[in-house]
């Protein structure tokens, strides 16, 4: 890459740096115009950055808000269901406590009953005295269904008891449970039939039937008679049951003395009898929660799993779900509540979910409108920063630039550029009418007033016009001005900048310039008539064509000269010296002495004079060289000028020439000389022959020589 | 070549008299007294040979206002032709004072269009510098003979 320019590789530093530039022209000019940026050159507070503020602010409120309102809906949520479980288990716990209850009162009414058998002798309570006394104890109907006495009967009392029935009037014959089956050990066991039910009626099925012939009914029954406490039969559905409900059967047993007997074979041996309570458990249950609501909660008595009482639980349906378990009869019983579909619904409400949402749109909410803030003030800043900008822009701009309102026909803005031309500080200019800063009559030939509302409209119009105008300054000095206007969009109404440029300088030098050009075309057409009379002038008074030719090329020339020297100086004029020098010089062959001597003070002479002493001298000089002192060999010619107050005398003296000899007539030069030293400078021309020389006294009036510089 | 050059200026001189006898014989134009105001002595002196070749009489010339202004004062002219610049001067003095004595006049000047005079003598007629001597003829023969029908 670096070889590939050669033209460009004059040294190995050259060349890393041309190449650089050749891949990256811009880049590497820009490198050496502008500073690096970042250097501590350029200030911070030049810099205008869109901040990333206005999306992080915004987030740090949204992911929190966001968040909180999940936890808000979490925590609810969770208020929630730790409420409805504190009331579901209140609810619970109070049914478990009227269950418990229940089942209580009941087993003290067995209990009672049990105490009236003891308290009497074996015969001692009649069939009708155990119903009085149960009849009140049932009267409820809720819990114990019925009380029955099952007294022990040995295998040799089985008639005594079935006469002992007939006399009671029961219909009596110990049967075992389920008819036609016998039990296996029914010739050596005992009996236990049912002797006496309370309430008779319904049943009258149940007497005689031998509870140990059935091995669910015996379980308990042996387990009664072993501990000496109350026990209870599994759940099991009684004979007489139409609605095949499930009921327990609780044995209390009896002995023969009191207090009972301490060993398990005493209690077999002295084992009297059981007092024997029905439980039927749906009405157990209903009887405890007779007077609870009941849709709230689903309650249900089990056994094993086995619900025996109440609604069955649906398996997982609700977590809240509780067991409670009791042990009734010497066996574990549960009770199981669920709470209704009703009672979650009741207790559910949409507060999570509406505190979640709630806190969603209450953060969606916030995080906009700080967006919005933080976006609109960014936007602000920005639009100030390029506020800023314009206005250098406009404040050092070269014009001066004002921004008028056309409707409230007031000042509005002012640059620094406008104070300056207009001499006024801010506040002066703004209070300032565009009347006071504009001179009445304008350039177009119009009064300020109906020239401006023209350029004015157009501008309106969507123009740019430009124009001349004349401004005031505060020194009531008018300066001409080139105008611009522009329509600027704006809420303020309407806006009308003008740029203006003060054009003085520039007409000054138009006008300068023009001048100038009328000055060359005056001159040149004066030389043209100062060249056609010369050749007129010339032809009349020369006889040979080869003078003729001759003096009219020195003459014309000795006005070229002139010319350019004017033209070089500007037509300021210039010193006589040079002049003589100019035009004399040429005289003056190289390599002889000084021919011509040359004196005299400074002597500025007009632009006017130049072209006519230039002649003047031109013609003294091809004199000298024609007949004078020039045609010589030693010959010279002193030319010396003094002046005094009133006027300047140049002299003109030849030397060592030829002897002089008067001519008869005078020749045009002679003309020459004579009549622009008296018709142009008001002065005269003395010639004189002298022998040893011509001798030429020229007077001038000091202040013709300098008219023009006066004038001027 | 000397004999060449002489019978070229004779030819030339003999063909500039036919013109003028001509000339006079056809218009018959009266001999003027002129004055010519102009700065530059050259132009100034080939006019007034020209004019006086012509049959007028060149009775003063100036090149400055002043003198110009004697001139105009100390004779009776009936024709003035006027340079405009004046040695930075302007001869506008002189025309007036040639106006008000209802003398006609003119300008030659190398200004062209570009200068313009007051308006009571920009109706004043002109001629550009350099002038033909015909149009200078013709300006005089027009301005006389229009002062005389006054």
């Amino acid at each position: 890459m670096r070889s590939a320019s050669p033209e460009f590789s004059t040294g190995p530093h050259t060349s890393d740096a041309t190449a650089r530039s050749s891949r990256e022209p811009r880049g590497s000019l820009e490198r050496e115009w502008l500073p690096v940026p970042g250097e501590s050159a350029i200030p911070s507070t030049l810099r205008h950055r869109p901040r990333a503020r206005s999306i992080v602010l915004p987030l740090v409120v949204l992911v929190p808000g966001l968040v909180l309102s999940v936890m808000l809906y979490v925590w609810t949520d969770n208020y929630q269901a730790a409420s409805l479980a504190r009331d579901f288990t209140s609810l619970a716990q109070e049914r478990e406590h009227r269950i418990h209850e229940t089942i209580s009162v009941n087993m003290q009414k067995l209990l009672s009953t049990a105490a009236l058998f003891d308290a009497s002798s074996e015969s001692g309570v009649s069939h009708s005295a155990f119903r009085r006394f149960a009849g009140p104890l049932l009267a409820d109907r809720l819990g114990v269904r019925a009380l029955e006495w099952v007294p022990r009967v040995r295998r040799d009392e089985k008639e005594l008891y079935e006469s002992r029935a007939k006399l009671e009037g029961i219909a009596f014959g110990i049967r075992p449970v389920n008819r036609g089956q016998s039990a296996d050990n029914e010739a050596t066991r005992d009996h236990f039939p049912v002797f006496y039910i309370a309430p008779r009626k319904n049943n009258e099925a149940a007497y005689g039937i031998d509870l140990a012939s059935d091995p669910v009914r015996r379980e308990a029954l042996e387990r009664a008679r072993d501990t000496g406490l109350p026990a209870a039969t599994a759940p099991l559905e009684l004979v007489q049951d139409t609605e095949h409900a499930k009921s327990t059967l609780v044995f209390v047993p009896l002995y023969s003395s009191t207090p009972k007997p301490a060993t398990v074979d005493d209690r077999r041996e002295r084992l009297i009898g059981f007092v024997l309570g029905v439980f039927r458990l749906p009405d157990l249950l209903l009887g405890a929660t007779a007077y609870l609501d009941t849709e709230d909660i689903s309650v249900a008595l089990m056994h094993d799993t086995e619900v025996v009482a109440g609604r069955a639980p649906d398996a997982g349906r609700s977590a809240l779900a509780r067991a409670h378990p009791i042990l009734v009869g010497g066996r574990s019983w549960e009770i199981y509540s669920a709470p209704s579909q009703a009672f979650i619904t009741a207790r559910t409400t949409a507060r999570p979910a509406l505190a979640m949402v709630g806190g969603f749109l209450l953060t969606l909410a916030a995080t906009g409108y700080l967006y919005v803030t933080l976006r609109s003030s960014e936007f602000r800043a920005a639009l100030a920063h390029s506020e800023r900008r314009f206005r250098t822009l406009v404040e050092h701009a070269p014009e001066g630039i004002l921004v008028v309102n056309v409707e409230t026909r007031s000042l509005v803005d002012a640059n620094r550029n406008a104070c300056r031309m207009f001499g006024m500080n801010r506040a002066e200019l703004m209070h300032s009418s565009l009347t006071e800063l504009s001179a009445p009559v304008q350039p177009d030939g119009k009064d300020a007033v109906t020239s401006a509302q023209e350029h004015i409209r157009e501008a309106l119009a969507g123009g740019t016009p430009v124009f001349r105008w004349l401004h005031i300054g505060r020194d009531k000095r008018e300066f001409p001005c080139e105008v611009r206007l522009v329509r600027l969009q704006s809420t303020e109404g309407p806006l009308i900048r003008a740029s203006i440029t003060d054009i003085s300088e520039r007409i000054r030098s138009e006008e300068r310039q023009a001048r100038l050009m009328r000055e060359l075309d005056h001159r040149v057409k004066n030389n043209l008539a100062t060249v056609i009379s010369l050749v007129e002038q010339s032809a009349a008074n020369t006889t040979s064509g080869e003078d003729l030719r001759a003096s009219l090329a020195g003459r014309i020339h000795s006005i070229a000269i002139v010319h350019s020297a004017l033209a070089r100086s500007h037509w300021s004029g210039m010193q006589f010296r040079d002049l003589c020098l100019m035009t004399l010089g040429p005289y003056n062959l190289a390599g002889e002495a000084q021919r011509i001597g040359i004196q005299g003070p400074a002597w500025h002479l007009p632009a006017d004079a130049c072209a006519s002493l230039c002649m003047v001298l031109h013609e003294l000089a091809t004199n000298a060289v024609k007949y004078g002192a020039l045609s010589a060999q030693n010959g010279r010619v002193q030319l010396t000028w003094t002046s005094d107050r009133d006027c300047i005398q140049i002299l003109w003296q030849e030397t060592q020439g030829p002897p002089v000899k008067e001519p008869q007539s005078t020749g045009y030069g002679i003309r020459l000389i004579e009549g622009m030293i008296e018709h142009e400078f008001d002065g005269t021309a003395e010639i004189a022959y002298p022998r040893d020389g011509v001798l030429v006294r020229i007077t001038i009036p000091r202040d013709s020589a300098q008219r023009e510089a006066n004038a001027a | 070549m000397n004999r060449d050059g002489r019978t070229q200026r004779t030819n030339g001189r003999e063909l500039r008299e036919t013109l003028i006898t001509q000339n006079n014989s056809d218009s018959a134009a009266p001999s003027r007294h002129v004055i010519i105001v102009d700065d530059n002595f050259a132009v100034a002196d080939g006019l007034r040979r020209s004019l006086e070749d012509h049959g007028h009489c060149v009775i003063g010339m100036a090149a400055s206002v002043r003198s110009a202004k004697a001139l105009v004062s100390r004779t009776s002219c009936e024709v003035a032709v006027l340079d405009i610049d004046l040695k930075g001067e302007t001869v506008i003095e002189v025309a007036r004072l040639l106006a008000k004595a209802d003398t006609p006049f003119f300008f030659v000047t190398g200004f062209g269009e570009s200068l313009v005079l007051p308006p009571d003598l920009s109706d004043a007629p002109r001629l550009e510098k350099p002038a033909r001597i015909e149009d200078v003829l013709r300006m005089i023969d027009t301005l006389c003979a229009v002062d005389q029908t006054h």
